[in-house]
């Protein structure tokens, strides 16, 4: 844990430093040029139930309850991009938002230089979104969403929010066809909270997959992300099993939107090998979701419904569980949407609270409001 | 009957106002340099919401309803829509937003400097510094 702090606060300090560095826009006479541009999201979440506490992963220790939290859903976040001409630039994300049991504290979540010798070609090397699910690059920038919460039971899954490593990208139009190849490999950290035990996830050969086709309003994607990560559990106090965990995801998404129509629906699968001596792997499932919309001018309704079917694991028992959401999202002003957002789901979904309860029958509303804004 | 009749008029000069305040001047072209080949709609869609990133878009102000009726007859959508397309872009680290111009004069200018750069102007300012690659009705 504590080398993690460290880690991040260099990246974050260097982050920062560059930022406050920066004009907000600015072309020099030799071709470079900066932009500063911003976004976050005010707003947050409360529960129907006191006895339990919702989360969006379990990097979040701590949860929203019945009293209205801000701490959830509340963030700001600032980028710069300094463009050297010849196809290079840098780009700098710094994201103030609670991480883990902190308070809002500051980190990097972008930190990359990049290549670009044709528009069809991108190389990167540094800290870039690890693009693991249809919109889990800007699960940051709620603007860009039209829900307030993405569906738990894909997103849940989504521990490593970033990669530190190499990335390519290749797009390609044909015709009314746009292709795009998004490979990228590398190394990443989180720090969890799993059932009350509070540990770190230090996953080396982090490798991402992603083939995506555009074809007019409709995208459709496939992707593999694999990582591994060293995992210990002191089974007595003399007896501790040591495991390097292969953790595995394949993925199929669409999105749909006509300027009217909005659907987007994913499948994934997580496959884990199991831990020595208990034979039992840490996270094992298939979950998916389907949301679908429709734009009445400024308001956007969206309903959505999906489910999550957990093997036997570590942390939890085997089960299928479910969980529909309906939002609405009002664009009251330029660059600024207002949100709200009602949730259901069951008491023993692993997915939404700090301390699930299988043996519970009962469903547990989430209600969420905000603003989501960029500049 | 006097009443009547002004109070007509004054309902058409009302009529005219809220149409004059939510269209635009004239018919939109989308506008590329001198010896450039048509494109269609679905392809213009593509650069302006960054689907591809072969061509340059530019832009007009956020003030200028032209802006509006072009994203709404090239692309179906509305600015806070395309606001948000761009957000996902954007902060991604995946592009920039598109350069927004002062006027049809600088977008006409700045097309005409540089073969990859595609944008938009009022019919009525067309001249033969740059080529029509779409008609926008």
């Amino acid at each position: 844990m504590p080398s993690i702090r460290i880690a991040t606060l260099a990246v974050s300090a260097g982050a920062i430093f560059l930022l406050a560095a920066m004009p907000f826009s600015a072309s020099y006479a030799d071709g470079i040029s900066t932009t500063i541009s911003g976004f976050g999201t005010l707003g947050g979440t409360f529960v129907s139930n006191g006895g339990y506490q919702f989360v969006h992963d379990i990097t979040e220790f701590k949860g929203a309850s019945t009293q209205f939290d801000p701490g959830l859903d509340s963030r700001l976040g600032l980028q710069a991009v300094i463009d050297f001409g010849s196809g290079f630039d840098f780009t700098a994300q710094e994201v103030l938002r609670q991480r883990g049991n902190d308070a809002f504290s500051p980190g990097a979540e972008l930190l990359f230089v990049q290549y670009s010798p044709t528009p069809m070609f991108i190389f990167r090397l540094g800290r870039f979104d690890d693009n693991l699910f249809l919109t889990s690059e800007v699960l940051n920038v709620g603007y860009a969403s039209p829900w307030f919460e993405a569906p738990n039971v894909v997103y849940g899954a989504g521990l490593l929010r970033w990669i530190d490593g190499g990335e390519f990208i290749g797009r390609k139009a044909i015709g009314n066809v746009s292709l795009k190849l998004d490979v990228a490999f590398g190394s990443s950290t989180a720090a969890i909270d799993a059932g009350g035990i509070m540990s770190t996830i230090d996953a080396k050969n982090v490798s991402n997959v992603v083939l995506s086709l555009e074809y007019k309003s409709l995208t459709v994607r496939v992707s593999r992300n694999s990582s591994s990560a060293p995992f210990s559990l002191a089974l007595s106090p003399t007896l501790v099993t040591s495991t390097t965990t292969h953790d595995e995801f394949d993925e199929a998404g669409l999105y749909y939107d006509d300027g009217r129509a909005l659907l987007y629906s994913e499948f994934v699968r997580r496959r884990q090998n199991d831990v020595q001596l208990i034979d039992e792997p840490e996270a094992q499932f298939r979950s998916w979701y389907v949301a679908a919309g429709w734009r009445f001018g400024a308001l956007t309704p969206l309903v959505s419904y999906g489910a999550v079917t957990s093997q036997q694991t570590l942390v939890s028992p085997p089960g299928t569980f479910n969980s529909v959401a309906a939002s609405l999202r009002y664009d009251v002003a330029r660059n600024i949407a207002l949100k709200m957002q009602i949730s259901n789901a069951a008491a023993g979904n692993y997915d939404f609270w700090t301390r699930a309860d299988p043996a519970s029958t009962s469903r547990i509303n989430v209600f969420s409001l905000g603003a989501d804004f960029v500049f | 009957m006097p009443i009547l009749m002004r109070r007509w008029k004054n309902g058409l000069a009302c009529a005219a106002l809220i149409l004059a305040g939510t269209g635009h001047a004239g018919d939109l072209v989308v506008v590329m340099a001198a010896g450039a080949q048509p494109l269609s709609k679905e392809r213009v869609a593509g650069v302006f919401v960054g689907r591809t990133m072969d061509l340059k878009p530019i832009d007009l102000p956020d003030a200028n309803p032209a802006r509006r009726d072009f994203y709404r007859k090239a692309t179906d959508r509305d600015l806070a829509q395309i606001r948000a397309v761009w957000a996902r872009i954007t902060f991604t680290g995946l592009g920039q937003l598109p350069k927004q111009l002062a006027d049809d004069k600088a977008v006409k200018l700045a097309v005409a400097a540089d073969k990859t750069a595609i944008g938009y102007i009022d019919k009525a300012d067309l001249d033969s510094s740059v080529t029509v690659v779409l008609e926008l009705d």
